[in-house]
């Protein structure tokens, strides 16, 4: 802003030009408040304050006019008053003029009339407000001094007003409270959509079914929601965080929690086949989802080991080489070419291995459980049945029995699949491990950008994963022998036979397949690259211009 | 009536005197005047160049602020300034229903957007202003501009 206005001639120790001398004057000799109430005003109840409060004043009225003389002579003559809104000055004023106020120290002085005008434009109601009010204190526009005034008070339009500002200063919170709702409800949502597709309709319900409350008549809300939040925290918590955790798997920001939230929902659940360290074959299914983000853990580190350097070296081999001037291309070429050929062969080797490892491990895993003799057949029997498949009872919650005898296999197989995953960086044992760890897919994410198209793709990738595993678990269940896949009459004892054990194998091996599919692509560009030629023109040159 | 009283005596006072700088060109009602402003020291930006200014006031003057937005004519280009569109719509917070204040009139106003060009040293539009000046149908008054800009 750059300047005001340069002051009006008007004065707050004027003296009134000599036709209103008199006028005037008497105007500063009234000082019952009660008369000053200006006919004129726009809101009647409404009175200005003068600063000095002997300058409350009334209107002209002519038989006041010659009261006090005295005053006249104690104000020296100067211009008249000049209202600082509709700039009038004093000699203008007839009998319908409303009273001068001088409501601040500088000497800015205005008709109330004008004043209450402006007033009741800067606290106009609104949309929002629709009790109007102060929108703040009313300031001098010149000395940014507030001007004061005394108004009735009534209570209800104080108490609207309260409240339409109160409402005001909840609209942020209250959107933010909102939304999240809205968040969580998605999230709860889509949890519970992976449940189902993991778990299957009949164990899903089991599983989201809330605990009994035992719920007494006079029990208040707030005791309700507090007993079950008690009793079905975990659900509740967990169901939302499935969604958000499946997101988080797919980079690397969660690495370090991740392998401990299962064990918050899991350990001490109260649930004796969920207690970990309990290892049972088949695993439960609450043992098996815990251990999947070591599982992840195991085949990352894998990943990044075997496979990272050569897939970035893939991916540089197909960059347009540029930067190299002619001599040193033609060294580097040859040089390149020598190196490519034994790349090549290793490559091929690698090609080959990529798909005898995936294979061989798939079929390595399955042997394990289920072909590997003692591991099948020993399991057939004794091994409890993943509760969830078929109790009626709550989830997860039937005892896992060992008639002992055969607990030694199942043991041995808990500890080859699982065990080994918590170790750091098995470089050693890599190529065994493979096959299991499969289900993450974070490799490529790794370096995050926050492109809107790859956030959409994590995001949604890993929404659709449960989907997929259920998908690649209803092919596991098609194309595996029946024997592997049904339960047996009594109970069920390998891993398969569950449909969220084949659903978890299946998606374990999505990833792995989709991770070996890529790889391969990546090579087989790389490897296709070097043998571009230009082909050569061979029609008839036409010549042009 | 109200407004009609004020602006009578502004014009009779611009009638009167006028800063350097400014003169008066139409004001045959008192609902819509023409002001000239030029820069009147050496800033390159406006050297030579005189621009026409439009006021329209409401019923409601001085209450409510005039709407005053730069005309562009043969004679008269729009200002070169960060905060003034190229269809002459001034983003100037006295105008705003904030800034204003009755205080300030006509003569003032004119004050203000000379020494706004005074102390520009940017050739350049408000950021959106080709976008701005597309698709606004807006009158100039209800805009809220955002007041981002305290040099001004």
């Amino acid at each position: 802003m750059a300047s005001l206005p340069p002051q009006r001639p008007s004065q707050r120790r004027q003296s009134p030009s000599p036709a209103d001398s008199a006028s005037s004057a008497a105007q500063r000799e009234q000082l019952d408040p009660t008369d000053s109430v200006s006919a004129a005003s726009v809101n009647p109840q409404t009175l200005l304050l003068h600063s000095p409060p002997s300058r409350l004043s009334k209107s002209t009225v002519p038989q006041q006019r010659a009261s006090s003389p005295q005053s006249q002579a104690a104000e020296p003559d100067v211009d008249p008053r000049k209202c600082w809104i509709c700039f009038s000055d004093e000699t203008e004023d007839d009998p319908t003029s409303s009273a001068w106020r001088s409501p601040c120290p500088c000497v800015l002085v205005a008709h109330e009339r004008c004043l209450l005008d402006w007033i009741a434009d800067l606290e106009a109601p609104n949309s929002r407000r629709h009790a109007g009010g102060p929108a703040g204190k009313i300031l001098c526009p010149q000395c940014k001094s507030e001007i004061k005034m005394k108004r009735p008070q009534s209570a209800v339009v104080n108490a609207v007003r309260r409240l339409e500002a109160l409402t005001g200063k909840l609209l942020l919170p209250g959107f933010l409270l909102v939304a999240s709702a809205g968040l969580a409800a998605t999230l709860t949502l889509a949890g519970q959509t992976a449940i189902v597709q993991i778990f299957g309709i009949h164990d899903a319900l089991l599983i989201l079914k809330p605990r009994k409350l035992n719920i007494r008549d006079h029990e208040s809300m707030t005791s309700l929601l507090f007993e079950y939040m008690r009793w079905n925290w975990r659900v509740s918590l967990g169901v939302p965080l499935i969604p958000a955790v499946l997101v988080a798997s797919r980079t690397t920001w969660a690495d370090s929690i991740l392998p401990f939230l299962p064990l918050i929902f899991f350990v001490n659940s109260g649930r004796p086949q969920d207690d970990l360290l309990q290892f049972t074959w088949p695993p439960s299914a609450a043992f098996t989802i815990a251990a999947l983000p070591y599982v992840r853990g195991v085949y990352n580190a894998y990943y990044e080991r075997v496979w990272q350097s050569r897939e970035q070296q893939w991916l540089k081999e197909i960059q347009p080489r540029a930067g190299t001037d002619e001599g040193n291309a033609e060294i580097r070429v040859e040089d390149e070419e020598i190196q490519d050929i034994l790349r090549e062969e290793d490559d091929i080797g690698d090609g080959g291995d990529i798909e005898e490892v995936e294979l061989e491990v798939d079929f390595d895993i399955f042997a394990e459980w289920n072909d590997g003799g003692p591991v099948d057949n020993n399991n057939a029997i004794e091994n409890p049945p993943v509760p969830i498949a078929r109790g009626p009872g709550p989830p997860l919650n039937a005892p896992p029995e060992d008639d002992g005898e055969g607990m030694a296999a199942p043991i041995n197989i808990a500890e080859h699949q699982h065990i080994p995953a918590p170790a750091p960086a098995p470089a050693p044992n890599v190529p065994r491990q493979p096959a299991q760890p499969r289900r993450q897919r974070i490799r490529r994410e790794r370096n995050i950008n926050f492109s809107t198209t790859s956030l959409a793709d994590t995001i949604l990738g890993a929404l659709v994963f449960p989907s997929v595993a259920a998908v690649a678990g209803e092919v596991l269940k098609a194309v595996l022998p029946k024997s592997w896949t049904t339960v047996p009459p009594l109970k069920p004892t390998g891993f398969l036979q569950t449909r969220w054990g084949r659903n978890i194998l299946g998606g374990c091996l999505f990833v792995g397949i989709k991770d070996a599919v890529m790889l391969y692509v990546r090579w087989k560009m790389a490897r296709n690259h070097r043998m571009r030629t230009v082909l050569d023109y061979t029609g008839k040159k036409t010549r042009t211009g | 009536m109200f407004a009609s009283k004020r602006l009578s005596k502004e014009l009779s006072k611009l009638h009167d005197k006028l800063p350097p700088g400014i003169s008066l060109i139409c004001a045959d009602d008192l609902k819509e005047w023409l002001m000239d402003i030029r820069v009147i020291d050496t800033n390159p930006l406006y050297q030579d160049e005189v621009y026409r200014l439009k006021f329209v006031f409401s019923q409601s003057y001085p209450i409510e602020a005039p709407e005053v937005v730069f005309v562009k004519d043969d004679e008269h280009p729009i200002p070169w300034h960060p905060h003034i569109y190229s269809n002459g719509i001034i983003c100037l917070d006295l105008l705003d229903r904030q800034g204003w204040s009755p205080v300030h009139n006509v003569e003032s106003v004119c004050v203000s957007l000379q020494s706004m060009l005074t102390s520009n040293t940017k050739k350049e539009r408000p950021p959106g202003d080709e976008n701005f000046v597309k698709y606004n149908k807006q009158r100039p008054r209800d805009i809220s501009f955002v007041f981002h800009d305290n040099q001004v």
